[in-house]
């Protein structure tokens, strides 16, 4: 009856048109007859898992982030940390230093002639010797057989000089010797180095009183070291009664293990400087 | 260039000892840390390599000491000969030679250090002094000189290696 042509065109117009009125139904009056609970049972279980997936990415995501970035502000403040106890430690270090610089210079003003400050850089390589190295020179002014000394005593003399360093030969050197006075008596003698820690008080006659704790100056007389500068205590004296000298031995009373400035007297007694290496 | 490089690695070892080995109490009396870098250089290197270097370290070392100037030089030179005379009968490859040339080398000098002294007429240290400081640089032997040993084996074999490359890139008629 129909041609098939008809026929197609004629469902098309049918179907547009109950869409059509569908749509102007479910738009004025919304609905989803019964079918959006059912439909929603069976997809909200894989829309929570997906949603839960999604989310659990994101805060692993997030998170994974968020530990880096703490990792790295830890990173950075331990580096802070660091550097504010190094900073600490380096004033700590600069306090001291400031201390013996100031014990220095309140030394260095008592003293008879000018006197420059030298750092102390290296030390003997030999354990047999007790020589160190220290940071001025010939070009300030320095020369063999000047006296090194620090607040406390006498440290050693310049043995050898270069442009910018000089080897200072301290007290307790095996050839080192000072011409001492035992300070409540008077009595004279040499020091001699004999140890890391201790000297001896040489050619001390046996009748000259002496007393563990006196204190040992030197006497001035070997033209090196200014007369009056405390050179130690006397620690202890063996005697017998043949003996013509006593055996003294004298604790130092600077701490060289732990010297680290000394003051080089730059003008000492006239007398030729003697060299006794 | 290996000039350069002996002269750093002295220096190095230089500064070691005298700038920071101080400083470590439990270090004080550590051994010459040249003695095996004259060790490596007479156990290894030709004669006309080792004699000017070990001289070189020799000076320094006396201008740095407050010794006799000559006492570190002649260490070395007895060393040096010493070590070669050993390597002439004894494989130098060998770690025990290698730690026992270098534990000779510290008693050599601690023996030409006491002698100077000796001879130099100052009051000599006390025994008890003198035996605690070798003990010490014994100990420091022991127990550092094997390792010395190894990397002294590994440094020559670098050595040789290098120069076996130096030789393979040059020209035939420049060999």
């Amino acid at each position: 009856m129909f041609s098939k042509k008809t026929v197609l065109i004629f469902a098309g117009i049918l179907l547009i048109t109950v869409n059509i009125i569908f749509l102007t139904i479910t738009i004025r009056r919304p609905t989803s007859f019964g079918l959006g609970r059912v439909m929603i049972a069976f997809a909200a279980p894989f829309q929570d898992l997906a949603s839960r997936t999604v989310k659990g990415a994101r805060e692993t995501w997030q998170s994974y982030f968020s530990l880096v970035s703490v990792a790295e502000e830890n990173q950075r403040l331990r580096q802070l940390l660091g550097q504010a106890e190094e900073g600490s430690v380096l004033l700590r270090e600069l306090d001291l230093e400031n201390n013996r610089l100031r014990d220095l210079l309140a030394f260095q003003r008592s003293l008879p002639h000018p006197a420059i400050a030298a750092q102390i850089i290296a030390k003997d390589p030999s354990a047999w010797f007790n020589t160190v190295i220290i940071d001025k020179g010939a070009a300030d002014g320095l020369r063999k057989g000047l006296p090194a000394v620090t607040s406390r005593g006498i440290a050693g003399q310049v043995v050898d000089v270069s442009a910018h360093q000089a080897k200072l030969m301290l007290i307790i050197d095996r050839n080192s010797a000072v011409d001492a006075l035992v300070q409540r008596t008077r009595s004279r003698g040499i020091v001699k180095g004999a140890d890391r820690d201790e000297c001896y008080l040489d050619y001390v006659m046996h009748e000259d009183d002496m007393r563990v704790g006196d204190g040992v100056v030197s006497s001035g007389f070997d033209g090196v070291y200014p007369k009056g500068l405390l050179i130690g205590t006397v620690a202890a004296i063996n005697f017998q009664g043949s003996d013509f000298f006593k055996e003294v031995r004298v604790s130092p009373s600077v701490d060289f293990d732990t010297l680290e400035e000394v003051l080089v007297i730059l003008k000492p007694t006239p007398r030729a400087p003697t060299d006794r290496k | 260039m290996r000039f350069f490089f002996y002269i750093a690695i002295c220096l190095g070892l230089v500064v070691f000892q005298t700038a920071l080995i101080p400083r470590l109490p439990a270090m004080g009396n550590f051994f010459d840390l040249l003695l095996p870098l004259v060790v490596y250089l007479a156990a290894f290197r030709p004669l006309h390599e080792s004699v000017p270097f070990v001289v070189f370290f020799g000076i320094l070392m006396d201008t740095l000491s407050g010794g006799a100037f000559g006492l570190y030089l002649t260490s070395y030179v007895w060393l040096l000969i010493g070590v070669r005379l050993a390597t002439s009968v004894i494989r130098a490859d060998n770690p025990i030679l290698l730690v026992t040339l270098i534990l000779a080398g510290v008693l050599l000098q601690n023996f030409i250090f006491f002698g100077a002294l000796a001879a130099a007429g100052p009051s000599l240290p006390h025994s008890g002094d003198a035996l605690r400081v070798i003990t010490e640089q014994t100990g420091w032997v022991l127990l550092v000189g094997p390792f010395l040993a190894v990397f002294m084996r590994h440094a020559r074999r670098f050595m040789r290696k290098r120069m076996q490359r130096a030789d393979a890139g040059q020209p035939a008629g420049a060999r």
